[in-house]
């Protein structure tokens, strides 16, 4: 764990301090953990209701942290988590398919406004979108992100060689994608 | 990627971007916004007056409950349980049978029963006053069972 993150811990442990503690938390992870949820459910408007949820859950359970697992670990677990849910929520409220919603993914990504990819950038977003929802998050943790595999395997409780497996399928299913259509 | 390379060369080739972008000072106004659902969420988890108060006397409520629940079942087994036991005695009371009235009649003084019959007429009215007072002061239920030899 790094010095930071054990100050914030410590600054939650003393009642006049867990607001600053907070803020520093905050400060520090917001951008890191929009641009991980954002990646999972697309949309702005919804990576910024996710990323809300995120943070009050961590002050709700901050006090439960165990620290077990770093902190880094434990709010993006709780970040992940947070977006999955929202997922399958979104979709059982739409009454639709997981390939459905794939489709209505893809199109979500050339109508949304806060896309400014080019057409090599739509595609894999598109190859990524078509990948099964663990395969996706893996590749993009890793992909983007750059995580190593030792902490994605506690953020989201896998073994390293699932992990590296899931990663490799991931790749392969994109690259054929990007062979198979024409940009 | 090195590795990425062998296994996926089209993809190494993609540069490494981020194509998503957001609105302008959305970072910058995260924090607060996100300060005002943390500190309705501070207001939440705090409890309320009414809460409170229902906290404290919760203790008098179960007692008064509880005492209520002893009264009704103490109290209305027991006035039925009397009730049934008077109605039982004037039943034995008003109950005569052929011979108990034989036996009766048969233990009536003769010259006693001309002697009352032969008596002259007492003018039993009453006024209406008296009819009131005497109600006024009729004895409760509870008098009346008191009285009662069971």
């Amino acid at each position: 764990m790094n010095n930071d993150d054990i100050d914030i811990i410590a600054g939650f442990k003393l009642n006049d301090k867990k607001d600053i503690a907070f803020h520093i938390l905050v400060k520090k992870y917001k951008e890191k953990l929009y641009w991980h949820i954002r990646r999972i459910v697309l949309d702005h408007n919804d990576a910024d209701d996710v990323l809300q949820n995120t943070f009050v859950k961590i002050w709700r359970n901050i006090d439960s942290f165990r620290e077990e697992s770093s902190l880094y670990t434990w709010i993006y677990r709780i970040a992940t988590n947070e977006s999955i849910s929202f997922i399958n929520s979104k979709k059982r409220m739409k009454y639709i398919s997981i390939n459905n919603s794939h489709n209505s993914l893809e199109k979500k990504i050339t109508m949304e406004p806060y896309f400014e990819g080019d057409k090599i950038q739509t595609k894999l977003q598109e190859a990524i979108l078509k990948l099964p929802k663990k395969q996706m998050i893996v590749f993009n943790m890793r992909y983007f992100d750059e995580i190593k595999y030792e902490d994605m395997s506690k953020i989201l409780n896998t073994s390293v060689g699932a992990l590296k497996a899931s990663y490799f399928h991931a790749v392969k299913k994109i690259e054929e994608y990007l062979n198979n259509t024409h940009y | 990627m090195d590795d990425l390379k062998k296994i996926a060369p089209k993809l190494s080739e993609i540069k490494k971007e981020n194509p998503f972008v957001v609105p302008p000072q959305y970072f910058d106004n995260f924090s607060a916004r996100l300060q005002i659902r943390i500190e309705a969420e501070k207001v939440a988890a705090m409890p309320s007056r009414k809460k409170q108060i229902i906290y404290f006397l919760k203790p008098a409520f179960s007692l008064v409950a509880g005492l209520a629940l002893i009264f009704l079942l103490v109290y209305f087994p027991l006035k039925n349980h009397k009730n049934g036991q008077l109605a039982n005695n004037t039943n034995q009371n008003t109950e005569l049978t052929d011979e108990n009235y034989i036996s009766l009649i048969e233990g009536i003084d003769e010259e006693l029963l001309y002697a009352f019959i032969n008596e002259p007429v007492i003018n039993d009215e009453y006024s209406d006053e008296e009819l009131v007072s005497y109600l006024s002061s009729a004895t409760s239920d509870f008098e009346i069972y008191m009285e009662i030899d069971f």
